[in-house]
């Protein structure tokens, strides 16, 4: 008995003793963030992540930034009424669009541009490697910020009663929690486009004219064109046209020719005219995000199970058929059960199978488009005159000899057909201080740009977290 | 031990008497059962001896001597006289049950008067022959100051227990429940339906519940205290009386009840009609998608007539028990079938025990306890949710102009017309059609071995696990539409948790002089919770009716993840008890969690309690009436670890992939300073027994503060973590209340006894202080916590009626005046969703055999925030059915109503009506949550024995039981059980799952 009674109490002792240390456990499913940004590889998985942010629905290009721009503005109507964008079909107020989000992204380009460089101390590291991935973070960085700043704030020189407050800026990595309440108040919207700008121009010094996976991550041309697009709405109109040329010339993209060759670009991976396309995969989506949230299912009716709510608005089609010829046509599909006037418009065809397809962010197109405006606006028509021509040619129309605001007008024209549901048309209006037109349909009337609805409101949490911020004026 | 320990005392004394005279003697309980072990002694002498195993003892009694006192734990002690008899025969009777009922802590088990601390006991007959699937909804309404709801009231649904208010945010406010020595884990439950832990047991295996309430009896188990301790116990078989046989057998149905009216195809045309209308769209594409309402033969459809039914319930149990000398034994099986209200939603149990109480030699003894459940669940009911896919909701939004099939009985296309709704899913296909299954299997198993040193000193090692393995499976067929693009999948997830605990304790009980009692006990703990996760997803299932991944054409996704957490501790607890009338308690546990920061890893926890049996005191002796007074206070704390297992760590994840390679990004940032949440908890108690224990009850005030909260804050998004939070200590809140408890037996002559009792709890909650000075926490860009106001509140426009002149809704803004387009500035604070007072009553009556049973259950002073109401309450915005109330929508200037304006799209002049655009809703959707619920109504009639003895049987039972038979309520929506405790604290739950009326009829055979 005395010798089980030892072993009943050492038993104990031994229990003590050998789970003294099993309190230290590590999460199987990830890692230290010092383990992550030790190598090159480890910054690329962080790039890989910021451009698949890219393809959120709700803030990104997985969705809501093609889709509101349209509906908000007079490009689309109904379809099929489920509830789905009917409060920004009519600008109710705060339907608007949300891109606070994209900060996440925007701290996966943090992380790179702040601490990648600490590598190059390290002799055997590959230099060309990290010029890529930081000049893609930059290329991202940049992305974002537009896109922030489009939503947020007027453009510079554009403002309504002086009111020129964009969003903050973010340009370190979120380390730990003191940098997360490390805020700051916003930033006028001056600052925050040069700021865009200088990313953009140090990115074209670090990125390769074409990226080795292009048109799915960003070279010199990608860069070349968000800056001529960044310089457009900055009323930077020279710069514009310069940039717009450049990219030009250094994507291996050009604009297909002919009606056929039209038609078939919207079922090409990637589409030919593409500078920048995301990519997106099957496994990025929840088993209903194809029939729920993508451009396909909303817009199109490939597949049973969508639910096609979107279509062409009559005031597009009439812009479209207000000159005959157009061969952009034959994506602006007649379908029974649509209202009378709208049509089918036949952008996004989840050509990957089940509602999916990628997503060019930029086209060779919009480049002309901004080289036309540019220069028509800095008083080289002739150059305008050539570079919209190029791409009337190409979708059939003639070429133009306008000039004046015939000829701004055209270029405007042509962007709503050429980029229609691209995300471009609401900041188009707003960019040029012109007020939003709506789609008759929508029986609203159009805003006008002091309208405040023409900026969206700021997080309301975040206003509630940082008390530099200022809401946007009318929230 | 005891009697060991008298019998070794008594035997010696025994053969050192000389013999005067020989009296034998049995000493049985009233019911004839002979009593092992019961200590008789010759009054005034140190001479006695304990009974033998057939309850019989010899005793050499000296002259002079004429009178035994006979003692038996659990019984009155008697004086017999024993004049010139020499065999005499004893019948006990059992003692106050109030005194000396054996409770469980869970390290130890204490007889009730020598408890300090508020610990609240719930026995078999309580909550035996309930047709419910898990105890703690059996206890519901039973013991005071625990809250008790049901989540979903699907079979088998998950349920909120909250003891003694809740305490915390963003760490969990669940007790720890532990059966038999495992500390149950709360992880690894199935997902397709709402699921339970605690459906692993089965409630007619349970000898006992004890709830420990306060800190001093929660605070042995230190880190895991805080929210309170459910100690279950399960049976054991009698060492005496050979073996016994218990069948028992259930039927009955379970029917919906207050479903929500909705309206039919010519109301449904009409508001549609309207709301196009008034958005300026054509009536005539109204009419053509949705019907003309003047015409009577609209197809009309009743979507829940489809959907919903009356359910069968079966329930079967068995088991046999029994013990010899050396050991005793309680093995059950049971069979469990309930059907769900929702058609295809069937549920299912087996599960089986095997309990094993040994002595293996004198000092050596084991406790073994097993169960086994398996628990298959069909088509379990989506809820807490607008979720379209599970046919719960639905079947109120579904539009009634759409039949679900045609003349054939083929199914049709959904919507047959009218704008597209459900994304196309036909809901009665989809409850055909879909699988949604959920296997369980569950294992709780302990083993303790005891070993006695000395008698006074014991060693106890214990190791207990709780295994779960779950397996989902979610089949979509690509006969619905919206599951075709893909050719249909199935989605298949195998989980499995392994939580086990073992703890070793040696406990020391001796006395000093006359008067001191002591019992030391300390211990270790250790405990460790694993599980993973793997699940794979194939596409392209040639026939609905393949269920197997095998079946897949295309290997679509895998999926993998695990997790692990740890705790050890040490403990120990001192009780010092003098004369049996002051008794006090100290406790003292050292622990250590994995999941907090490294320099915050340990947290010590202490409580000390004290009682004053003041009825044991000679001042009081005279007082015949007074059974039992005792005044306790205890004071102590606990803590609360309960939060994510790497809550404390800087973590890069695996985020995306972009071109086929994986992304990495931050999903977490580090706080190495996050530390536990301690409960410190003041609990003044006063037990009372009167008139016999006729009346007997207890009374508890206390007071609970829980410090360095933990709240997952919310920082700033253009941080950019996409874990928009971080868990942070933060202040300070505390919850009060009374809990009162009182049974009476107010009749009890002729063979009729009529008892009541009941429980009522009162209960606030507030914060008290916030860290940093602040006097407000955001989340969302409203209060989350506020100095002063409970953690539990609404943020909300002032709901202010219908504009008579356009139809409008209204909401008063900061300055009371109505507006049309309320700012954030204009939110206000509405009383939360926590209940003000809870409790229960219950009556029965008993006549010769005849039982009539009745149990009510209220709570109140908590508000729902009815999230139902979005989609069945919007005058016809969208293409959702609407609630029949609807149709009093507004039509001209001057009308008088609460239903606004009916406008397709819901947006007049820019704003939007239902909730003005804002992140919140309106007070219009709040409404009073209190209600009294006949919960329990019960007949039964128990067979004489003299009837039964000729066919061999012990006892026959028959009886007819209805559950949540009545119900009083204001709730606007199904039911304010369902939907209870389960609004967070400024959310809502949408479409809860409501509980159903269950009538059943049962047979019990012992024999």
């Amino acid at each position: 008995m005395k010798i089980k009674n030892i072993l009943a109490l050492s038993f104990v002792v031994l229990l003590l003793g050998s789970c003294a240390e099993r309190l230290e456990v590590t999460d199987p499913d990830s890692l230290s963030p010092e383990a992550v940004l030790d190598e090159v590889g480890g910054f690329e998985s962080v790039l890989l992540s910021a451009y698949n942010r890219l393809i959120s629905f709700t803030n990104g290009y997985g969705q809501n930034a093609f889709v509101a721009p349209a509906v908000m503005a007079d490009q689309l109507d109904f379809a099929n009424r489920t509830g789905r964008y009917e409060t920004e079909y009519v600008n109710a107020v705060r339907a608007h669009m949300g891109r606070w989000g994209r900060y996440i992204g925007i701290n996966d380009a943090n992380i790179i541009i702040s601490k990648i460089d600490r590598l190059r101390e390290d002799a055997t590291a590959d230099v060309d490697l990290i010029d890529l991935y930081k000049g893609e973070a930059l290329f991202i960085r940049a992305l974002h910020y537009h896109d922030l700043a489009k939503v947020y704030g007027y453009e510079p020189g554009q403002e309504v009663n002086g009111f020129n407050l964009t969003v903050p800026m973010r340009l370190t990595a979120t380390d730990g929690v003191s940098d997360a309440f490390n805020v700051s108040a916003r930033a006028t919207n001056t600052e925050l486009y040069q700021q865009i700008e200088s990313d953009l121009l140090a990115a074209i010094g670090l990125l390769p004219d074409v990226h080795p996976s292009s048109p799915y991550r960003a070279g010199a041309a990608a860069a070349h064109g968000l800056l001529a697009r960044v310089y457009l709405y900055w009323g930077r109109w020279a710069d514009a046209a310069a940039q717009a040329e450049l990219a030009l010339s250094k994507t291996g993209a050009s604009l297909v020719e002919g009606k056929a060759a039209y038609y078939d670009s919207w079922s090409a991976i990637p589409h030919p005219e593409s500078i920048f396309e995301i990519e997106i995969r099957s496994t990025d989506w929840s088993t209903v995000d194809g029939a729920n949230n993508s451009l396909n299912s909303l817009t199109n009716n490939v597949y049973t199970g969508g639910q096609f709510i979107l279509v062409a608005s009559t005031s597009l089609v009439d812009v479209l058929n207000s000159e005959p010829g157009d061969l952009r046509d034959t994506i602006f599909r007649q379908v029974d059960g649509i209202p009378d006037g709208t049509r089918l418009l036949d952008k996004w065809r989840g050509e990957k199978g089940d509602f999916l397809e990628n997503v060019p962010f930029q086209r060779v197109s919009e480049l002309y488009l901004i080289a036309a405006e540019g220069y028509a606006r800095s008083g080289s028509e002739s150059q305008a005159q050539e570079m919209l021509s190029i791409l009337r040619t190409a979708r059939g129309l003639s070429e133009t000899t306008a000039t004046g605001t015939t000829l701004t007008n055209l270029i405007l024209k042509e962007r709503q057909v050429e980029l229609a549901l691209e995300g471009h048309r609401w900041y188009d209006l707003k960019r040029l201080g012109m007020g939003i037109t709506k789609s008759p349909s929508a029986n609203v009337p159009d805003l006008d740009y002091s309208d405040f609805r023409l900026l969206a409101p700021l997080s309301e949490s975040d206003l509630t977290l940082n008390e530099m911020l200022v809401q946007n004026p009318g929230y | 031990m005891k009697k060991l320990l008298l019998l070794f005392v008594s035997t010696l004394l025994v053969s050192a008497a000389f013999a005067q005279r020989t009296v034998s003697g049995t000493i049985t309980d009233e019911g004839g059962e002979a009593l092992i072990g019961a200590s008789v002694l010759v009054k005034g002498t140190t001479i006695g001896t304990v009974s033998d195993i057939d309850g019989s003892f010899t005793l050499n009694v000296p002259d002079g001597s004429n009178t035994l006192e006979v003692s038996y734990t659990g019984f009155s002690t008697q004086e017999v006289a024993i004049g010139n008899q020499s065999n005499i025969s004893i019948v006990l009777s059992e003692s106050s049950q109030l005194l000396n009922e054996v409770v469980v802590t869970g390290y130890s088990t204490e007889l009730r008067r020598d408890v300090t601390s508020s610990i609240t006991s719930v026995k078999a007959e309580e909550i035996e022959g309930l047709p419910v699937q898990s105890f703690d909804r059996a206890i519901q309404g039973k013991v005071s100051g625990v809250q008790i709801n049901s989540n979903s009231g699907a079979p088998g649904g998950a349920v909120t227990i909250r003891v003694r208010g809740t305490g915390s945010i963003s760490a969990g406010s669940a007790p720890l429940i532990i059966i038999d020595g495992v500390q149950m884990g709360t992880t690894g439950q199935g997902t397709q339906g709402s699921s339970n832990p605690l459906n692993a047991i089965n409630p007619n295996d349970i000898e006992s519940i004890e709830i420990l309430k306060d800190a001093a009896s929660a605070s042995l188990y230190g880190a895991q205290g805080a929210n309170g301790i459910v100690v279950v116990t399960t049976k054991s078989g009698s060492r005496k009386g050979g073996a016994k046989f218990n069948l028992s057998y259930q039927e009955g149905v379970v029917q919906p009840m207050n479903l929500y009216e909705m309206m039919n195809s010519q109301q449904y045309a009409d508001i549609r009609k309207a709301a196009y209308v008034n958005a300026g769209l054509s009536e005539e594409r109204a009419i053509e998608l949705y019907g003309d309402p003047s015409d009577p033969n609209l197809p009309n459809y009743s979507w829940q007539d489809a959907l919903w039914r009356d359910a069968t319930l079966r329930t079967l149990d068995f088991s046999a028990s029994g013990g010899g000398e050396k050991a005793d034994y309680y093995s059950a099986f049971s069979y469990n079938k309930q059907e769900g209200q929702i058609i295809t939603n069937e549920w299912e149990r087996l599960t089986g025990r095997f309990n094993l109480n040994a002595d293996l030699s004198d000092k050596f003894s084991l406790n073994l306890r097993t169960s086994i459940a398996y628990v298959e669940n069909e088509g379990g009911p989506c809820d807490g949710g607008f979720f379209v896919n599970c046919p719960f909701a639905p079947s109120f939004w579904s539009m009634p102009i759409s039949p679900a099939v045609d003349e054939d009985g083929n199914y049709n296309p959904y919507p047959l017309n009218g704008d597209g709704h459900n994304f196309s899913i036909n809901e009665l296909q989809n409850a055909e059609n879909v699988t949604r299954r959920t296997k369980t299997l569950q294992n709780i198993t302990s083993l303790a071995v005891n070993y006695e040193i000395l008698p006074s000193l014991v060693a106890r090692v214990s190791a207990g696990v709780d295994y779960v393995n779950t397996q989902d499976l979610n089949a979509r067929p690509s006969s619905i539409p919206v599951f075709s693009s893909y050719g249909g999948q199935l989605s298949y997830t195998d989980r499995i948790t392994v939580n086990w605990n073992t703890f070793s304790t040696l406990s020391y009980n001796f006395t000093l002089g006359d008067a001191s009692d002591f019992t030391i006990l300390g211990g270790y703990e250790y405990k460790q919770e694993d599980w993973n996760t793997f699940g794979a997803v194939g596409r392209g299932i040639a026939d609905p009716s393949f269920l197997n991944l095998g079946t897949a054409a295309n290997p679509f996704s895998i999926s993998g993840t695990s997790s692990t957490n740890r705790r050890q501790g040490v403990f120990g607890s001192v009780k010092y008890a003098f004369n049996d009338k002051y008794i006090i308690n100290g406790t003292l546990r050292y622990d250590g969690s994995s999941r907090f920061g490294s320099d915050n890893r340990w947290g010590l926890f202490y409580s000390g309690s004290a009682a004053w049996r003041i009825g044991a005191e000679p001042f009081l002796a005279d007082a015949g009436w007074l059974d039992e007074l005792k005044l306790r206070v205890s004071y102590g704390t606990t803590g609360n670890s309960d939060i994510g297992d790497f809550a404390a760590l800087a973590i890069f994840g695996p985020r995306g992939q972009y071109l086929g390679a994986s992304g990495l990004a931050p999903s977490k940032l580090a706080n190495n300073l996050l530390g536990w949440e301690e409960a410190e908890q003041l609990d003044l108690g006063l037990d009372f027994a009167l008139a016999e224990s006729r009346i007997y009850g207890t009374i508890d005030l206390w007071v609970k503060n829980n410090r360095d909260l933990l709240l997952a804050t919310q920082i700033p998004a253009d941080a950019g973590i996409s874990n928009s939070t971080i868990t942070e200590n933060v202040g300070r809140v505390q919850n009060r209340g009374i809990d009162f408890e009182l049974n009476t037996v107010l009749v009890n002559s002729g063979g009729f006894r009529w008892t009541i009792g009941g429980t009522f709890s009162l209960q606030a909650n507030e914060v008290k202080e916030l860290n940093g000075g602040r006097d407000t926490i955001f989340s969302g860009g409203f209060p989350q916590l506020i100095v002063g106001e409970p953690i539990s509140f609404y943020n909300l426009t002032e709901y202010a009626g219908v504009n008579p002149a356009n139809g409008r809704i209204m909401a008063y803004d900061r300055n009371g005046i109505p507006t049309y387009a309320p700012t954030n500035e204009d939110v206000k604070i509405f009383d939360g969703a926590f209940a003000d007072y809870f409790g229960g009553f219950r009556s029965e009556f008993n006549f010769k055999g005849f039982t009539l049973f009745g149990f009510f259950q209220f709570q109140g002073g908590n508000k729902i925030f009815n999230n139902d109401l979005y989609s069945l309450f919007g005058a016809g915005q969208d293409s959702d059915n609407q609630l029949v109330s609807q149709t009093e929508y507004w039509r001209q200037p001057g009308d008088v109503t609460t239903v606004h304006k009916p406008i397709q799209g819901g947006v007049i002049e820019g704003v939007e009506q239902q909730a003005f655009g804002l992140a919140t809703g309106s007070s219009q959707f709040l409404s009073d949550g209190t209600y009294l619920r006949l919960k329990e109504l019960k007949v039964a009639y128990q067979f004489p024995s003299a009837l039964l003895q000729g066919v061999g049987l012990d006892g026959v039972t028959i009886y007819a039981q209805g559950l949540n038979l009545l119900t009083w309520t204001k709730f606007d929506g199904i039911d304010p059980e369902a939907i209870g405790n389960r609004q967070a604290f400024t959310g809502s739950p949408s479409f809860a799952f409501p509980i159903g009326r269950q009538y059943a009829v049962g047979l019990n055979v012992s024999f």
